[in-house]
């Protein structure tokens, strides 16, 4: 593990000298956290590594043929090099994509398929969603990348007055349908303001894309080739904190996992929790010990798709469990817990015995040093759903 | 890559000439002028831009551009877009093939490779580059015309598309129609360089034409095709004229420009004028045939517009404008 990681800072030593975003990520600490020492043992090491949540893998998978051990960037590898391969028209490009990416998720793929299919684009968020989009438009499939979520918002307009118009605009005479924008997201221990966001709300008030969040490798793989093929563009947020903490069994051929369905991924008949991406294994864990400390079943929910979202999944859960509630990191006021909240209440208000719960980040900028308490970590989750038992 | 029928080219016009241009290659250029004029529009500086690109840039290269349409009507109409389908987008009625969803002059033809006009300015650009990309995988011998104004060229997204169009290597002519105002904005006041030709800064050769003069719109759009195809590569063509009428019917310009400039280009330097010389000059036309012609443009224009049939079915559709599922 340390002598990989080593590995990996060397890679990326040498691939940030060859030009790029030395500056951005040596000050993002991202450098840092990917270096470990060979001799890398004991408390101080363990303690370096200790994270908010457990990864919990899902059993492995039978129905889809041989599978591999990888863990998230692989597995976007993956679905990568299957669309690829299928598909002749599909291009790959966005910042630093060429050597593989700033989180690997392209290894390989430029001496696989050729430069004219794999290939670095200027540094220009507006331009690579634009670009995309014109790809899209001719029909050829276009596999975005957004190097960091936090710097999508240049690409607001493209992606919102643009993308997400095209086909009802035109009256279907154009679309983009064939854009996919992949970008790394979320909390990573050490992102601060600008490496760490969770923007799937700004994007859910957006009608005519989807958004997209995976809580593993598995789930990635399947869920990203259902949005490559999706006839409407997509963005596809990955948890990098996940990128490497995250291994499971996956399978190597294409699979699909259908989007706009949510995964109830423990059943339970007290309270529903509901969350995306990092945070599913967060609320998992508060499954476990409102079981063990209070004897509360919980029923445990990744929504997966925040547009459109599976209203049909959780009602059916709140009207069954009658409390609710909902996780995410990204800050309270307008995050997407309060759309999933405002319509529960609006089809389920007979059969709520609680105020519904939102566990989010604070309403503030991502802090640096104070991630850890920034974060909706597993006891604030934990307290609210004891205030909610005993409302 | 999906590939999309396409008119043809009109056969009785052959290769087009490098030398004088010859009656047949004029003519088609001269009949929509009048229609374009009757139809309320008074930018003839842009009518020039119009009607000489799509010619040199046969057969049909997609179309992708900005919302000033009514210069660039007669590049649809060059295209033989019908008017009926002009004026149904106009009225959002059960013919508009945009469903009525958009305010009007916002055209779209997918047979004639005319991507639909959207409002906000200049997002066009870069997704032309990604089109013009495409071509070039394909290797579908075809570029990618990108019309826009020198206000829209102020924009993130115009940086953006010279910039990719140039280190990705793409097949795209950027034509820039510079009329001298955006809105009530003149150039002084929208960039101080030299002109929206600042393509070698990106590395993309440019050229200046007088865009009133249509043999040189015409001579320098096909020239860069030409090359744009054969080199992948992209070419900025700024196109010099001048807008006559207002920016829109919400626009008195009398609010900020005066009534002799106006009139200078009016009759000193506009663009149908100087074709209509020209072909007089070589007996092609005269002044019967100019009183007929817009006697007949304004009975055809009147005709079209009187057919209003009421909006229906534009509220079908999919849900949150999602296709193809």
């Amino acid at each position: 593990m340390a002598a990989e990681a080593a590995a990996a800072g060397r890679l990326w030593l040498s691939a940030c000298r060859a030009g790029g975003h030395w500056r951005r990520l040596c000050s993002a600490g991202l450098l840092r956290g990917f270096l470990q020492p060979a001799s890398a043992v004991g408390d101080a090491a363990r303690r370096r590594q200790l994270a908010h949540f457990t990864f919990q893998p899902d059993p492995e998978h039978q129905d889809y043929g041989q599978t591999q051990k990888m863990n998230l960037f692989q597995a976007v590898t993956s679905a990568l090099d299957n669309s690829l391969a299928k598909d002749p028209t599909a291009v790959i490009f966005g910042e630093d994509v060429a050597f593989g990416g700033v989180f690997r998720c392209t290894v390989g793929l430029r001496d696989k398929y050729g430069k004219d299919r794999v290939f670095n684009t200027p540094l220009c968020e507006q331009g690579i969603v634009g670009f995309g989009i014109g790809i899209a438009v001719t029909g050829a499939t276009a596999i975005a990348e957004i190097q960091f979520a936090d710097y999508i918002f240049p690409a607001f307009d493209q992606i919102v007055n643009e993308a997400a118009k095209y086909r009802y605009r035109s009256g279907d005479l154009f679309n983009c349908g064939s854009l996919t924008i992949r970008s790394p997201w979320g909390c990573v221990g050490h992102g601060a303001l600008y490496h760490s966001q969770s923007p799937e709300a700004f994007f859910a008030h957006c009608p005519g894309i989807k958004v997209v969040v995976p809580r593993s490798p598995f789930q990635a793989k399947g869920l990203l080739l259902s949005c490559i093929e999706d006839k409407n563009p997509c963005i596809f947020f990955e948890p990098k904190i996940l990128y490497r903490a995250a291994v499971e069994q996956v399978p190597v051929e294409p699979y699909n996992i259908p989007l706009s369905q949510a995964e109830i991924i423990q059943e339970g008949s007290d309270v529903t929790l509901v969350a995306w991406g990092t945070q599913v294994h967060v609320i998992r864990e508060v499954a476990s010990m409102a079981q063990e400390k209070l004897g509360v079943s919980c029923e445990v929910i990744d929504l997966r798709t925040i547009l459109p979202w599976d209203v049909d999944t959780v009602c059916k859960s709140v009207i069954k469990t009658g409390r609710l509630l909902i996780s995410h990191e990204a800050p309270l006021t307008g995050g997407f817990a309060s759309e999933i909240s405002s319509t529960v209440q609006e089809e389920c208000f007979l059969n709520l015995e609680a105020p519904i719960s939102r566990v989010c980040g604070y309403d503030t900028p991502f802090p640096h040093i104070f991630e850890p308490f920034y974060i909706p970590d597993k006891w604030k989750c934990y307290d609210a759903l004891r205030k909610m038992i005993n409302y | 890559m999906a590939s999309v029928t396409c008119a043809c080219w009109p056969a009785h016009l052959g290769p087009a000439p490098a030398g004088p241009l010859s009656l047949p290659v004029c003519f088609p250029w001269s009949h929509p002028a009048p229609l374009l004029h009757r139809r309320g529009t008074r930018s003839p500086g842009r009518k020039g831009l119009a009607l000489g690109p799509p010619q040199g840039s046969a057969p049909p290269d997609p179309l992708s551009q900005q919302l000033v349409p009514p210069p660039l009507t007669g590049v649809l109409m060059y295209r033989d877009y019908p008017l009926e389908q002009f004026m149904a987008q106009c009225y959002g009625n059960v013919n508009d093939p945009g469903k009525g969803r958009q305010m009007p002059v916002h055209y779209g033809c997918k047979e004639r490779h005319f991507v639909t006009i959207s409002s906000p300015l200049a997002t066009q650009i870069p997704q032309a580059v990604g089109a013009a990309y495409a071509a070039k995988r394909a290797n579908a011998n075809r570029i990618v015309i990108c019309y826009f104004g020198e206000g829209a060229a102020s924009e993130g997204d115009a940086h953006a598309g010279f910039n990719f169009a140039a280190t990705l290597e793409c097949p795209i002519i950027f034509f820039c129609r510079n009329n001298g105002y955006a809105i009530s904005t003149p150039t002084s006041e929208q960039y101080r360089g030299d002109g929206i030709a600042r393509g070698p800064g990106y590395g993309i050769l440019s050229i200046r034409v007088d865009g009133n003069d249509v043999f040189a719109v015409y001579n320098a759009t096909k020239e860069a095709r030409r090359r744009a195809v054969a080199e992948n590569q992209p070419f900025l063509i700024e196109a010099m004229t001048y807008r006559i009428g207002h920016h829109s019917t919400s626009d008195d310009s009398s609010a900020y420009r005066s009534v002799d400039e106006v009139n200078y280009w009016d009759k000193q330097d506009h663009p149908i004028s100087r074709l209509r010389h020209y072909m007089q000059s070589r007996g092609w036309w005269d002044d019967e045939q100019e009183k007929a012609w817009r006697k007949q443009s304004r009975k055809k224009v009147r005709a079209t517009s009187c057919c209003r049939p009421t909006p229906q079915g534009t509220l079908e559709g999919r849900r949150l404008g999602f296709g193809g599922q």
